[in-house]
C-alpha cells in the first residue's frame, strides 16, 4: 500500500522527508495553547478530542493562509511549507487525541490525501485504515488516500498530539516527497469469530433510544483489537438497527454513516 | 467588571470529577454505602421566576464554548459562572456583569452563600448522559450541592441506586452526592440547571432561605421492568469482544440501561467486573477496576 507512487491511490505508512522535532519551549507553547474549550467534537469522535486549524489555502494558487493559532505555532506550519508536499497543502490542523477515546470510521475531505504525523513518539496511539492496525512511530506520517476510511485511537494515560495535512495533487497518486516507511508499522490482531459475532448480534436484545450511539461506539473499537476492515462497524450498525425494526434506529444508524462518509444522505421513497 | 480576576478566565472545574475524585482522594478509603444513614436526593425548596424570561438570559450562555462534563458522555457542558477561589466579586454582582441579572437575582432570592463555593450551569442535550458515580467515596461530604432546574424536558432524568426521577423548573433539589447517580437526556430537548456547591452543610436545605421540603419528586416507573434471561446473557456475552482497549465503550453501551430496566445505576461496573473476568484478559480486568474505583470509589 504506497502513497508514494502506484497506480491507483492507496493508504500507508510513510517515512517523512523531514521528521517534525518538538523541542522543550515549542512543547509548552503547544500544551498552553491547547489547554482551551473547543467546538464540540465532530461526529466521529469518541470521546474528546480537540482540533485546532492552524492554516488553509483558499484556493490553488492562493497562500497557506495561518489562522490566529496558526501564527502562534508557526513553527509548525512552517515545517508543513518546507516539506516536498507543502505547495499541494490545502489545509493543517493539530489535533489532541482524547483519553481512552478514538474516532469513528471517517473520510477525509473529498479529492485529498490525508496525513497524520505525530509530533512525538506516541505507541499508545493508533489507527486503522483498511484491514491494518497501524502505529506511527515519530518520523513517519500515516498517509490516508481519498476516500479511504480511517479509525483513530489513543489508548494510554496520556493525551497524543499530531498534525493532520490535507494534501491534494493533480496525480492523486502519490504524495510528492513521502517514502517507503522501514518500520513494520502494522500491529496484529485477534480473529474475529462466531463468539465475537454472537456478542455483536447480542448487543441487538440491549439496544434502545438512549444507548444507540453508545453501541455504534462500541463497535467501531472493534478493529483496533480484530481482523476486521475499519469500514466493518457501520455495517454491523446498521445490520443492528435494522433487525430492530426500529425506523427511529435505522434513520439514525444511515444519518451517522452518511455523515462519517461525507455523502448525502438519500431521501426514502415512500 | 469588579475587581477580582475577570470571569472569563475562570477554569471551569467539576470537583466531582473522576479524576479529581482519583487525585484528591486516593489517600482516602472508601466506605460502603449506608442508604440507611445517606438520605436520598431530594426536593427541598421552590423558587418562582418567569422561565421563558430566564431561559432567553442563559441561552445565550449555552452557545458559548464551554468545558465538557467530565464524565459525561455525548453532548454535555459546564459553565462556572463564578467561584470562590477565583472571583473576588459577589456572585450576583458577577452573574450581573455576565448579563445574567435574573439568575442572580434567583440566587440572591433563593440561597444564603456566605459558603458558596460555585456557581455553574450544567447544560446537555441529545441523548448525552453522566456515567454512574458518587461525588465521593466516603460518607463524610465534600460539598453540598443543589440543583435549580432552568431549562428541561419531561425527556430529562436522574437516578439515583435503582430510582429514576425529574427535576422540574421551580424545584430546589439537594443531591446527594455520596450516593451513586446518574443524568440523561433521552432526546434532543436541551436541559439546563443552576447547580450551586456550598461547604458541606449540616443538613440538606441549610442554605435555602425558604426551605420547604418536597419530597422526592413524582414517582417514574421504569418502562421496561426487569432484565430478560436473553439480556443478561447478551451482557455476559460481550467478553468475546472485551479488551484492555474498550472497558470505556462497554461501560457507556450498558450505562444506560439501568433508566429502562430494573438495576440500579452503579451495576454497570458489576457487569464491567464480570466481562473482563471472563474475557481472561488482564489488561481489561485491570482497566474495569479502575473504572469501577474512579466512579464509585473503592479499593
Amino acid at each position: 500500500m504506497t502513497p508514494y507512487g502506484d497506480t491507483a491511490p492507496q493508504s500507508g505508512l510513510c517515512r517523512l522527508p523531514n521528521p517534525l522535532a518538538v523541542d522543550g519551549d515549542r512543547w509548552n507553547r503547544i500544551t498552553s495553547a491547547v489547554n482551551v474549550p473547543t467546538p464540540k467534537s465532530g461526529v466521529e469522535a469518541i470521546g474528546e478530542w480537540k482540533r485546532f486549524p492552524l492554516g488553509r489555502r483558499g484556493g490553488q494558487e492562493a497562500p497557506l493562509a495561518a489562522t490566529p493559532l496558526g501564527r502562534e505555532l508557526g513553527f509548525l506550519l512552517e515545517w508543513t511549507a518546507m516539506a516536498p508536499f507543502g505547495p499541494h497543502v490545502s489545509a493543517v490542523s493539530l489535533v489532541v487525541s482524547a483519553l481512552d477515546g478514538a474516532t469513528r470510521p471517517h473520510t477525509g475531505p473529498p479529492g485529498h490525501w490525508r496525513l497524520l504525523v505525530p509530533l512525538d513518539e506516541y505507541p499508545h496511539l493508533l489507527h486503522v485504515c483498511g484491514n491494518a492496525l497501524f502505529a506511527t512511530p515519530w518520523g513517519t506520517a500515516l498517509a490516508i488516500a481519498p476516500g479511504d476510511l480511517s479509525s483513530a485511537g489513543c489508548f494510554g494515560r496520556h493525551e497524543a498530539l499530531h498534525l493532520m495535512v490535507d494534501v491534494t495533487t493533480q496525480d492523486l497518486g502519490r504524495v510528492p516527497g513521502l517514502s517507503p516507511c522501514e518500520w513494520p508499522g502494522t500491529l496484529g490482531r485477534r480473529r474475529f469469530g462466531a463468539a465475537q459475532l454472537a456478542a455483536v448480534s447480542g448487543l441487538g436484545h440491549l439496544l434502545n433510544d438512549a444507548n444507540f450511539e453508545r453501541i455504534f461506539d462500541l463497535l467501531c473499537m472493534l478493529p483496533f483489537d480484530f481482523e476486521i476492515d475499519v469500514a466493518t462497524p457501520l455495517v454491523l450498525a446498521q445490520e443492528l438497527a435494522g433487525r430492530s425494526g426500529r425506523p427511529e434506529l435505522i434513520d439514525r444508524a444511515e444519518t451517522l454513516h452518511c455523515a462519517l462518509l461525507g455523502a448525502p444522505k438519500l431521501s426514502r421513497v415512500a | 467588571m469588579a475587581s477580582g480576576r475577570p470571569v472569563e478566565e475562570i477554569e471551569p472545574a467539576d470537583p466531582s470529577a473522576a479524576h479529581h475524585r482519583a487525585c484528591a482522594h486516593a489517600s482516602a478509603p472508601s466506605e460502603p454505602v449506608d442508604s440507611k444513614r445517606s438520605e436520598g436526593s431530594r426536593i427541598v425548596g421552590s423558587l418562582a421566576f418567569d422561565e421563558a424570561v430566564v431561559a432567553g438570559e442563559v441561552a445565550a450562555r449555552a452557545s458559548r464554548l464551554v468545558a465538557v462534563m467530565a464524565d459525561s458522555v455525548g453532548d454535555w457542558g459546564i459553565d462556572c459562572l463564578w467561584r470562590h477561589d477565583k472571583v473576588a466579586a459577589p456572585p450576583a454582582e458577577t452573574l450581573r456583569a455576565l448579563r445574567l441579572p435574573r439568575l442572580a437575582a434567583l440566587i440572591d432570592a433563593g440561597f444564603s452563600l456566605d459558603r458558596l463555593r460555585y456557581v455553574r450551569l450544567f447544560m446537555t442535550q441529545g441523548f448525552g448522559f453522566v456515567r454512574p458515580h458518587r461525588d465521593w467515596p466516603t460518607s463524610e461530604p465534600v460539598f453540598t450541592r443543589y440543583h435549580v432546574p432552568l431549562v428541561t424536558a419531561a425527556a430529562c432524568l436522574n437516578s439515583e441506586g435503582s430510582r429514576i426521577y425529574h427535576m422540574s423548573v421551580g424545584e430546589i433539589w439537594y443531591l446527594n452526592g455520596n450516593l451513586p447517580h446518574s443524568g440523561i437526556c433521552l432526546g434532543p430537548d436541551r436541559r439546563i440547571h443552576l447547580v450551586l456547591d456550598f461547604d458541606p452543610l449540616p443538613t440538606p436545605d441549610a442554605a435555602l432561605r425558604n426551605p420547604c421540603p418536597g419530597g422526592h419528586g413524582s414517582p417514574i416507573a421504569k418502562a421496561a421492568g426487569a432484565l430478560s434471561p436473553r439480556q443478561r446473557r447478551a451482557i455476559h456475552a460481550l467478553s468475546a469482544i472485551a479488551s484492555g482497549r474498550n472497558q470505556v465503550q462497554i461501560a457507556d453501551a450498558l450505562g444506560t440501561l439501568h433508566f429502562e430496566y430494573d438495576v440500579a445505576c452503579e451495576v454497570v461496573y458489576d457487569w464491567l467486573d464480570a466481562i473482563a473476568a471472563r474475557s481472561g484478559d488482564a489488561v481489561a480486568c485491570s482497566r474495569a477496576s479502575e473504572l469501577r474505583k474512579a466512579y464509585l470509589g473503592g479499593p
